[in-house]
């Protein structure tokens, strides 16, 4: 095992230097395309340094040019996908290779699961990624309706994982509805807000407000049911639809009541928490709540984990103990999972986080190009609301680890353990590099 | 969030502007509105890093501290059990046995003082008999503790016995609705190693501390590594529903250790050494049985015991005055010295029975053919030294074998003239003499300072070292020579563990016998066997008979430094059957507490009484006729004062004499004092 973590890290550092040079490029490129846009010019200069193998996103008279465009394939992107997945794996074996080994007999019990996954994940993303992403949109309703049925059937036939039905069983896999339900609602409001968007444009107020309110009428459903089991994931699909809604509107007033409303909420909800505690209210989602509250009053309860997470963070300096060093493994439950984000910053430090929240960056800055250079507004949704989508994530994921929110099971994408959020996550990505395709290369 | 949203009004206001129809450019909007959640997002992004970095920069101390206190706190060494002992036969003679320490954990007790503190003591001063108040105090001084260990040594049944009790306890408080529950007690696994035959066997077995487990002495220590396991760990942590979960990683017990010791075969030399001990007595005395055809040690005992239950236990050696007036250094001498194996880690000079290699080494070499006949005055003058034989009369004319049977110094010291002593050092080497056997047991002495080399051996030296004297060896390493010059000439290499198992009991590893060199060819071999049962039917080893076996062996006698004392030690080794020796038992008594020690008797008749019990246990069977009057042997040569006239006979030439250089032979210095049978 020993040599695999060598070989990983030699990965990673060879992922890493790729992943430097791309940026190095990149930002030769964005100095230029800054020009460019302010000044729509397009010399022979730009044109030689493009050669290097990295696009160049034209804005307009695609028609004319069409014969001299290659396609445009955002390999830094992939890259550092990569770099997540390896170091995902790498600190998968960290946390969790002492209790697969009492368990299972097998260190690597975890890591190999993980490893299937992210190899069908990748397999997954690239199939998606030659699809053109308009198949999608075009079937927006379908997936919509299949996986709100979906999340209606988890209640019903699902199992029991950790006191909460999130599983599903279908040919023997096993998978989590709800994260398809992130996917459908990103494809859905792309599809509605594109179609409508006269509407939701209109200088009629009501006008755009009936259409914002009927696109809430259709996230809800979901939501709701996946809210039952599953807070954290209807929170974040919530916020998807949300944020794209924000974006698909040149109507405010809905929106600012709405973030203003949900400030309150998240100031107010400490007190409100305690409030109804003392008046006697006992739930699985409150003990969650309480716990985040209070986490030294309530540490037998679940506050445990969160107290244990950040005894990892804060006693990781600025490398870290180590890879494999840390100790709090043998105290954070299910380490692997969503709380690995501590167990990394245990082992490699504020450096490691750095590392993996500048990967983050890195992606969402990929993203934003995409979207600015797709001029068709579809596929800007779709790449927007998966940017957001995966942004939420990892703030979500690392603000309960460092206990600014309540410990509500957000996975860190592309690192946490979890086959469904593996597939999910690559599938989006899939289509971000769909998207990306469109976007015509000139010669 | 306000200030964001501000902005992004105005932004949209312009875009509004900017457009004069009724709907404003959707990706323009668009576009500026992600600014928005853009700045949003890397907001959170730093945010959180700064909250990384405060957590690290504030509290780093602090949470490391926890982390290391709660490492210690949920999770506990599980020990392992160290490798039993076994003898040859199966019979355990060191085993592990499990015992439990009670553990107090007065946290948890004190966190609910009115429900747990009365309920938990009454049901520890019921089962086990503590006092109350003394539990209350410990528990109230210790009351940050999360694990004090109250007792040891508690059996598996007190500790079933308790944990029911517990369970009623607590079953009879839920039904009468008190809020009172026996908590916080919990019992740790632990192990005492113990030695079901007390000091038998002691200095081969050796002992294991408790404490720590290590081996001390003997097959305790030299295969300490082998006994040992790897102890095992529990893990406690609190899982998300709050319950509190245990991960264990078993311990691997150790492997068991087979010795070649025959418990049986030990219990006779004990039982005979301890019966000469206390009817006569001696400083040192001690005894070795082995097979000769493959250097398993069946028996080595000695007549310095000490309990490997208690070894730290003086009260053998020392009376309670003695022991009050030593100082800790002393003790720690004193407890040396009796776990010292007097068979492995001391040396003396061996005397006669070395002649044995004097006459099959020069065989040997061709130097001898077994036909030679020396003429023996009663001494012999060698480099300026008048070195006397036994018999001060002199043995007359006597070929090699009556050499042998009669113990002629004389004879020996013209064997190895004749054999030169480059030859004659050559052969002690090859016969194991001044090195280790590397028996595997520790402290085996270094004797290769004590033997002479061609080099630099006087005439005089090569003429004592003949017949034993003036060099040291140990008792195992004149017990594996002989060995192999009985046994066809292969000398193995001695040793007293035969199989490793592992804690399941399946063999792990076969100690296979170990032959070290070829010593002499089976013509020697054959002649010696022949020369040695005439010494024990005919010569000065006739004490050492046993009824109907043929026996061969070598008597020997050696004054002790400093001479003139009167001081001797006397040995006896012996191979039986004669002409194909089974076993190999080799006696050993030094300074015998009697007025006239030079008797080699004292050996030779414990070798048989030890031999008459050790010989049909071993099933080797009588060889000789039956019809033979056994009566005839002489049985107690040397010791008694029968006047019969054959015991008379035997007498004259089996009395070992032996003249101190008292000065008056006019020689000087150590050498002539040797006398030798």
């Amino acid at each position: 095992m020993a040599d695999d973590i060598k070989k990983n890290k030699a990965k990673i550092k060879n992922v890493a230097k790729k992943e430097l040079k791309n940026q190095a490029v990149k930002r030769k490129i964005k100095v230029e395309k800054g020009g460019q846009k302010k000044t729509k010019v397009d010399t022979a200069k730009e044109n030689k340094i493009r050669k290097i193998g990295v696009k160049k996103p034209v804005v307009n008279d695609s028609k004319k040019n069409e014969t001299k465009k290659r396609r445009f394939y955002d390999y830094s992107l992939i890259f550092t996908i990569l770099f997540l997945l390896v170091l995902g794996l790498i600190m998968i074996y960290s946390a969790s290779s002492y209790t697969a080994d009492l368990k299972f007999k097998n260190s690597a019990y975890f890591v190999n699961k993980q490893l299937i996954f992210v190899v069908a994940g990748l397999i997954l993303m690239i199939f998606v990624s030659i699809v053109p992403y308009q198949v999608w949109i075009k079937l927006s309703k379908l997936i919509y309706m299949v996986a709100t049925a979906l999340v209606g059937a988890v209640l019903v036939i699902g199992r029991d994982a950790n006191g909460a039905r999130r599983w599903i069983n279908l040919f023997g896999i096993k998978f989590q509805p709800s994260e398809f339900v992130k996917v459908a609602i990103i494809i859905f409001s792309s599809y509605y807000l594109v179609k409508y968007k006269n509407d939701l444009h209109s200088t009629d107020r009501k006008v755009a407000e009936k259409k914002l309110w009927f696109l809430f009428g259709v996230i809800f459903v979901p939501t709701v049911l996946v809210m039952v089991e599953n807070l954290s994931t209807s929170i974040i699909i919530f916020l998807i639809a949300f944020c794209m809604s924000f974006l698909g509107t040149s109507n405010k007033r809905l929106h600012t009541v709405g973030a203003i409303a949900m400030g309150v909420i998240l100031f107010f909800s400490k007190p409100f928490v305690k409030f109804i505690y003392e008046r006697g209210a006992r739930d699985y989602h409150l003990t969650r709540l309480l716990v985040w509250a209070e986490p030294e009053k309530f540490s037998r309860d679940g506050g445990y984990q969160v107290i244990q997470g950040l005894y990892a963070i804060g006693s990781g300096s600025f490398f870290g103990k180590g890879l494999g060093q840390g100790m709090q493994k043998f105290f954070l439950p299910e380490s692997q999972n969503d709380m690995i984000f501590a167990i990394i910053v245990e082992e490699l430090g504020l450096f490691g986080a750095g590392l993996i929240m500048g990967a983050f960056v890195f992606l969402i800055y990929r993203m934003i190009k995409i979207s600015f250079s797709v001029k068709d507004p579809e596929g800007v949704y779709l790449v927007v609301g998966i940017l957001i989508h995966l942004s939420l994530q990892v703030i979500l994921n690392i603000a309960v680890v460092t206990g600014v929110l309540p410990n509500t099971g957000v996975s860190l994408p592309f690192i946490s353990y979890g086959g469904t959020s593996i597939l999910v996550l690559l599938g989006e990505m899939g289509i971000v590099l769909s998207v990306a395709r469109s976007i015509k290369l000139d010669y | 969030m306000s200030d964001n949203l501000k902005i992004s009004r105005d932004k949209k206001g312009n875009n509004k502007k900017g457009k004069d129809g009724s709907t404003s450019n959707p990706l323009d909007n668009l576009q500026g509105r992600l600014v928005i959640i853009l700045f949003m997002i890397i907001l959170a992004f730093a945010a959180l890093f700064f909250k990384i970095l405060m957590l690290q920069g504030s509290k780093s101390k602090e949470y490391n501290q926890k982390i290391l206190s709660q490492q210690k706190y949920d999770s506990r060494d599980i020990p392992y059990k160290r490798g039993d002992i076994l003898d040859r036969n199966g019979t355990y003679i060191a085993t592990s046995e499990k015992v439990y320490n009670l553990i107090i954990d007065p946290k948890q007790i004190n966190s609910d003082q009115e429900d747990y503190l009365n309920a938990t003591v009454s049901i520890l001063s019921e089962v086990f008999g503590y006092s109350a108040d003394e539990l209350k105090s410990t528990i109230a001084e210790k009351s940050d503790s999360s694990y004090v260990k109250y007792a040891k040594d508690i059996s598996y049944e007190q500790k079933t016995a308790f944990e029911e009790k517990k369970e009623e306890y607590n079953k009879s408080y839920k039904e009468s609705k008190s809020s009172e529950r026996v908590y916080g007690i919990w019992f740790e696994e632990s192990y005492v190693r113990r030695y079901p035959y007390g000091s038998s066997a002691c200095n081969v077995i050796g002992f294991a501390n408790n404490e720590d487990l290590s081996g001390n002495s003997g097959i305790e220590q030299y295969y300490n590594d082998k006994l040992i396991g790897v102890s095992g760990r529990e893990y406690g942590y609190l899982n998300d529903e709050s319950s509190l979960e245990r991960v264990i990683k078993n311990p691997t017990d150790g492997n068991k250790v087979v010795s070649t010791i025959d418990l049986n075969i030990q219990k006779i030399v004990e039982k005979h050494i301890a019966e000469w001990q206390s009817s006569t007595g001696s400083n040192m005395t001690a005894a070795i049985v082995m097979n000769p055809n493959n250097g398993e040690i069946l028996a080595l005992a000695t007549s310095r015991t000490f309990d490997l239950n208690n070894p730290r236990d003086l009260n053998n050696y020392y009376s309670p005055e003695q022991q009050a007036e030593m100082d800790d250094k002393a003790k720690v001498e004193a407890l040396s010295n009796i776990w010292r194996n007097y068979a492995v880690s001391d040396t003396y000079e061996p005397g006669s029975p070395s002649k044995v290699f004097t006459v099959a080494s020069a065989m040997e070499e061709g130097i001898i053919t077994g036909n030679e006949s020396y003429e023996c005055r009663g001494f012999e003058e060698v480099g300026g030294w008048k070195i006397r034989c036994a018999n001060r009369n002199g043995h007359g004319v006597l070929n090699v074998t009556e050499a042998l049977m009669e113990s002629c110094n004389v004879a020996m010291m013209d064997i190895s003239r004749a054999e030169g002593s480059q030859k004659f050092y050559e052969y002690q080497k090859v016969f194991g003499f001044g090195s280790k056997t590397a028996i595997d047991l520790p402290g085996e002495a270094d004797t290769s300072g004590l033997i002479h080399t061609a080099d630099n051996a006087s005439a005089t030296d090569l003429a004592t070292n003949s017949f034993g004297q003036n060099y040291n060896t140990t008792m195992i390493q004149l017990a594996a020579a002989y060995s192999s010059v009985v046994n066809g000439g292969s000398y193995y290499q001695p040793h007293v563990v035969k199989q490793i198992l592992n804690s399941k009991g399946a063999i792990i590893e076969n100690i296979e016998p170990e032959l070290v060199r070829e010593t002499v060819s089976a013509h020697t071999t054959a002649f010696i066997n022949e020369a040695l049962r005439r010494t024990v039917a005919e010569g000065t080893g006739s004490a050492a008979a046993v009824a109907g076996y043929d026996v061969g062996g070598k008597t020997g006698t050696a004054e002790k430094y400093p001479r003139g004392n009167g001081n001797y030690l006397v040995s006896f080794i012996g191979s039986v059957p004669a002409q194909a020796p089974e076993v190999v038992c080799y006696v050993l008594v030094d300074t015998p507490h009697v007025a006239d020690q030079a008797r080699s008797a004292y050996a030779s008749s414990l070798f048989s009484k030890i031999m008459t019990e050790v010989l049909p246990y071993m099933n080797i069977y009588s060889n000789v006729d039956e019809s033979i009057d056994v009566s005839s042997f002489p049985t107690a040569e040397g010791i008694t004062d029968s006047n019969t006239p054959k015991q008379e006979e035997t007498k004259n030439y089996s009395t070992e004499e032996v003249i101190p250089n008292d000065g008056g032979n006019g020689l000087p210095g150590a050498p002539a004092g040797e006398g030798e049978e």
